[in-house]
């Protein structure tokens, strides 16, 4: 159409690599980039030295229910006496855990079944029967049946996200790889002879990353959120790991009188969920330059 | 048109059965003996005995799944360790909640979120579009149940403007029954325009750059005409794609919403029956919920066909 | 040729994109007229600016990025210049109709054809659903589409590129515009069907008396069909004549350039097509020189530093080169040219 005023012609394309790395500093310099990865280091500091910030989570005082804000407990205590502070700061560490291990358990298999079902004709679409059934059964409900079945524990809630999160990875891998697949330069290396595990390696494989990368922001991001509902219903979370959905369940009955309990734990959880989104979003704005730049 | 409905409707078979046999060795497969666990800590062997035998435990797996299944082609899902009651009536009983809420929620997001998008597209990089989705990304950040406590402080305890708790039912009229859902229909659909809006804008956006749209311009269509009639409709596949996988974030999100605003549906039911570990009410209710997911799905490729010609063939 | 009152006058047309600091010059004082009934190309390399003038003229440009300036945009009795976005907009459809170069996109196809060329009517002539798609029928049988009233429910992709261009054609020709624009009408088509699509538009002009503007970059396409060619170059017209003036005594170094580079030129031994060395410009080259200096096989030293002006060789034959004499002894005769004149 018309001559756009957009950025110069690339000048003898550089080497991809290096416009990526390009772009991801670019990305670095955006305010709000910098204010979520500040953000998001602060959550990490809070959850590596949770117990030298704030006091113990478990202790409970029952002369001390539903205290206010004071000296000894800056966000009061609940119903069981507990420091909500406290109990919030070793909440980060759940949440942080549970995101990041989603991320990269859902990201293994997925990549490794998603190029399977890319690259295989018969048994490709074998798996992807199972996973469009897999991904009829509503996410959220798989998770909390996982989680209610299994003994209560970190490792359960664990499994229990990752394995409705799988699918969607799956998915995302074999659209990817069949779209690579259609590339010129893969039928050029098929037609010099590349075969099997080089040219899975060599050229599939790394067109995975990125969108790989962004997927496994986004997974982290709706796993923490599914770690707090699978808490606030009370599924497979152990009562001696504090945790925010936990905190919440446990301020619901004094909603009414009380609610900053609910509200502090909310809070918390929002923002780490909003700013993994947003790094995501950024990622993925820095990662495929062909999508639309936006700013919030 | 119906020949296409046909194929579809076939190929859904499939993943039902398939969903049935993950659904029935989920509970069967993870550790841990059921007969032992609902008979409690303090049950006998004779007990355990008893319950395995009426759950039909005793015997082989796979004809443990052939009988579910048979009974479950005939409507019938067994009935609830903890009442008695067949979880078909239990499901029956509770569906009216959970579909007013449904239908209140979709109808809230489509109203918001399309045009939302769709504006947000046209002013491309402007101050609303930015404004648009930053509250789309804080609207899929904010976990549903803390937007419904939110809206709960602020409309039911605050101003009472809305109840704090529970669902009139349709009996007691209309409008009785969705002043009881609106707060909890707001959350829900909150969350799910925040996804639809950012989708539509990308959409609209794809298309607004086609040549097609130059036409338009050049015919000298009116701006709402270029955008509504031509834009939208042409973006109208991924829009309609999403919408139809946000129904399965949809349906965890009633599963959350009933339980923080106490309305007796079947996410409540269903939320109530893995505390209890009422594995047929389990399993019945997760079937449940992924034939209707299949459905809409289905309902999603029709509509398909319904924007683009195209996909007619 | 130019009447006292053309369909459309165009003077100093200057077009600038992008932020302050940075403007690029898109288009630099481009001034023509199209007489009534007459067939106008205008004629260039891509990325020359043909697509941005109309564009401009039809208040088409993106108004955040685009700078347009001129001292005179004039269709019929309207200032273009003042018109209200809304006055353009019915200035666009109904006195002035586009068609584009790629038909096999320019259709919405979630539309079925007869809706969007009775959708122009409805917009601008506030006809009934059903008048709208007599009328559409009527205009289907017009650019000679067999069997319309069953392709008036047809969608575009269940037509060829030939017929999406007809059907484009109906679109453009709905309202009865003075003016038809038709950027690359037939750059996406076979060279059968680009025959017919030319044809087509020149049956229409005689039958509808309207202007026709006709961008292209095919000289060939120019011969047979327009009556008057404005060639341009890096945002500027370079030189604009009588279409048998233009080949008998071409002026610029540039015509010469693209008129030795069409088949049939040079002598017949030749193998390969004579090309224009060199790229064409992103943008137009600075105030003070020829655009075209770099890439000219006829410049002189001067070129470079002063901008050639606009110089009348005839009544209606003007060129703005300092080397026009070497051109045209130059091409005299050269095989093409004795064919075309």
């Amino acid at each position: 159409m018309i001559a756009e005023p957009a950025a110069p012609p690339p000048a003898n394309c550089p080497r991809r690599r290096h416009a990526t790395m390009e772009a991801l500093a670019s990305a670095l310099r955006e305010p709000w980039t910098l204010l979520c990865l500040l953000l998001l280091a602060g959550f990490l500091f809070v959850a590596f030295f949770a117990g030298m910030v704030a006091g113990d989570p478990l202790a409970i005082n029952p002369a001390q229910r539903l205290k206010p804000p004071s000296a000894q407990f800056p966000w009061g205590t609940d119903h069981l006496g507990r420091d909500v502070f406290a109990r919030a700061m070793h909440g980060t560490r759940m949440s942080l855990a549970v995101g990041a291990s989603v991320a990269l358990l859902s990201a293994i298999p997925g990549v490794a079944i998603g190029i399977f079902a890319a690259m295989s004709r018969l048994g490709g679409a074998l798996v992807m029967r199972i996973i469009d059934a897999m991904m009829a059964i509503p996410a959220v409900l798989l998770a909390v049946a996982l989680a209610a079945l299994l003994q209560p524990g970190l490792t359960t809630i664990i499994i229990a996200i990752t394995i409705p999160e799988i699918p969607r990875m799956v998915r995302l891998v074999r659209a990817v790889v069949l779209s690579v697949r259609q590339q010129p330069y893969v039928d050029a290396a098929i037609a010099s002879g590349t075969r099997g595990p080089t040219l899975v390696f060599r050229h599939i494989l790394p067109n995975t990353l990125a969108p790989v990368i962004v997927q496994g922001t986004y997974a982290a991001a709706s796993a923490i959120i599914a770690a707090a509902l699978l808490s606030f219903l009370g599924v497979g979370t152990p009562p001696d790991l504090p945790n925010w959905g936990g905190m919440m369940a446990d301020a619901r009955r004094y909603f009414q009188q009380d609610p900053m309990l609910m509200a502090y734990p909310g809070m918390l959880l929002s923002v780490l969920v909003l700013i993994t989104n947003i790094l995501g979003d950024r990622l993925s704005d820095a990662l495929d330059p062909r999508k639309s730049t936006r700013k919030i | 048109m119906l020949r296409y409905a046909a194929t579809r409707l076939v190929a859904g078979v499939p993943t039902l059965v398939l969903v049935s046999v993950f659904i029935f060795s989920l509970i069967h497969i993870t550790p841990g003996d059921p007969a032992i666990l609902l008979a409690g800590d303090n049950a006998t062997p004779a007990q355990v005995e008893a319950i395995r035998a009426r759950l039909k435990l005793d015997l082989p797996l796979w004809q443990q799944f052939g009988l579910w299944f048979l009974d479950a082609l005939r409507l019938d899902l067994g009935s609830s360790v903890y009442s008695g009651k067949p979880v078909t009536e239990l499901i029956m009983q509770r569906i009216e909640p959970t579909l007013v809420l449904g239908l209140t929620t979709i109808l809230l997001t489509i109203l918001i979120a399309i045009p939302l998008g769709a504006y947000a597209a046209w002013r491309v990089n402007t101050f609303v579009d930015r404004l648009a989705m930053g509250f789309a990304v804080i609207g899929f950040s904010v976990p549903v149940f803390v937007i419904g406590y939110v809206l709960l402080y602020v409309f039911a305890v605050k101003w009472r403007l809305f109840p704090v708790q529970g669902y009139k039912p349709l009996s007691e009229g209309m409008f009785a029954a969705l002043h009881s859902v609106t707060l909890p229909a707001t959350a829900l659909a909150l969350v799910f325009a925040a996804l639809i809006a950012r989708v539509t804008r990308a959409a609209v956006l794809d298309v607004l750059g086609e040549n097609y749209i130059r036409t338009t311009r050049a015919k000298g269509l009116s701006a709402p005409r270029i955008l509504f009639i031509h834009a939208l409709k042409s973006a109208g596949v991924p829009v309609v794609t999403v919408v139809g996988i946000g129904f399965a974030t949809l349906i965890g999100g009633v599963v959350v919403t009933e339980s923080v605003f106490n309305i007796p549906g079947i996410g409540r039911l269903t939320v109530d029956a893995i505390t209890r570990r009422d594995y047929p009410v389990i399993q019945g209710v997760i079937l449940f919920f992924s034939a209707a997911l299949i459905l809409i799905n289905l309902l999603v490729d029709l509509t398909y066909a319904l924007i683009d010609p195209r996909v007619r063939g | 040729m130019i009447t006292a009152s053309p369909t459309l006058s165009v003077r100093d047309l200057s077009v600038s994109f992008g932020a302050t600091g940075a403007r690029l010059q898109a288009l630099d004082r481009v001034s023509f007229d199209v007489a009534r009934g007459e067939i106008l190309a205008l004629v260039g390399e891509s990325g020359c600016g043909k697509s941005v003038t109309m564009m401009a003229i039809l208040g088409l440009l993106p108004e955040r990025v685009a700078r347009i300036e001129a001292q005179r945009i004039q269709l019929g009795e309207l200032d273009l210049r003042k018109a209200t976005p809304k006055a353009l907009r019915t200035v666009r459809g109904r006195r002035i109709g586009m068609i584009f170069q790629d038909p096999m996109t320019s259709l919405t196809p979630v539309h079925t054809v007869g809706f969007q060329i009775a959708e122009v009517m409805r917009a601008h002539q506030g006809l009934s659903r059903r008048a709208a798609q007599a009328r559409a029928l009527e205009l289907l049988d017009l650019v000679r589409i067999p069997d319309p009233r069953r392709r008036l429910d047809a969608y575009p992709h269940e037509l060829s590129g030939g017929m999406r261009q007809r059907v484009m054609i109906a679109i453009a020709l709905a309202c009865a515009p003075e003016l038809l624009i038709a950027d690359e009408p037939t750059t996406a088509l076979d060279v059968t069907v680009q025959a017919q699509i030319m044809e087509l538009i020149a049956d229409l002009r005689r039958e509808m008396g309207m202007s026709v503007v006709l961008i292209t970059h095919d000289l060939g396409v120019v011969a047979t069909t327009a009556d008057r060619v404005a060639v341009m170059y890096a945002g500027r017209i370079v030189e604009e004549a009588p279409v048998a003036d233009l080949f008998r005594n071409p002026s610029h170094g540039y015509t010469a350039g693209l008129i030795r580079s069409l088949p049939g030129g040079e002598t017949e031994r030749q193998t390969r097509l004579a090309e224009i060395p060199g790229n064409v410009p992103r943008f137009a080259a600075p105030p003070n020189a020829c655009a075209f200096t770099e890439r000219c096989a006829f410049a002189l030293p001067g070129c470079a530093t002063t901008r050639p002006p606009d110089e009348q060789i005839s009544q209606a034959h003007r060129c703005a080169c300092f080397n026009r004499e070497a051109v045209a002894a130059a091409l005299r005769d050269t095989p093409f040219v004795r064919a075309w004149v």
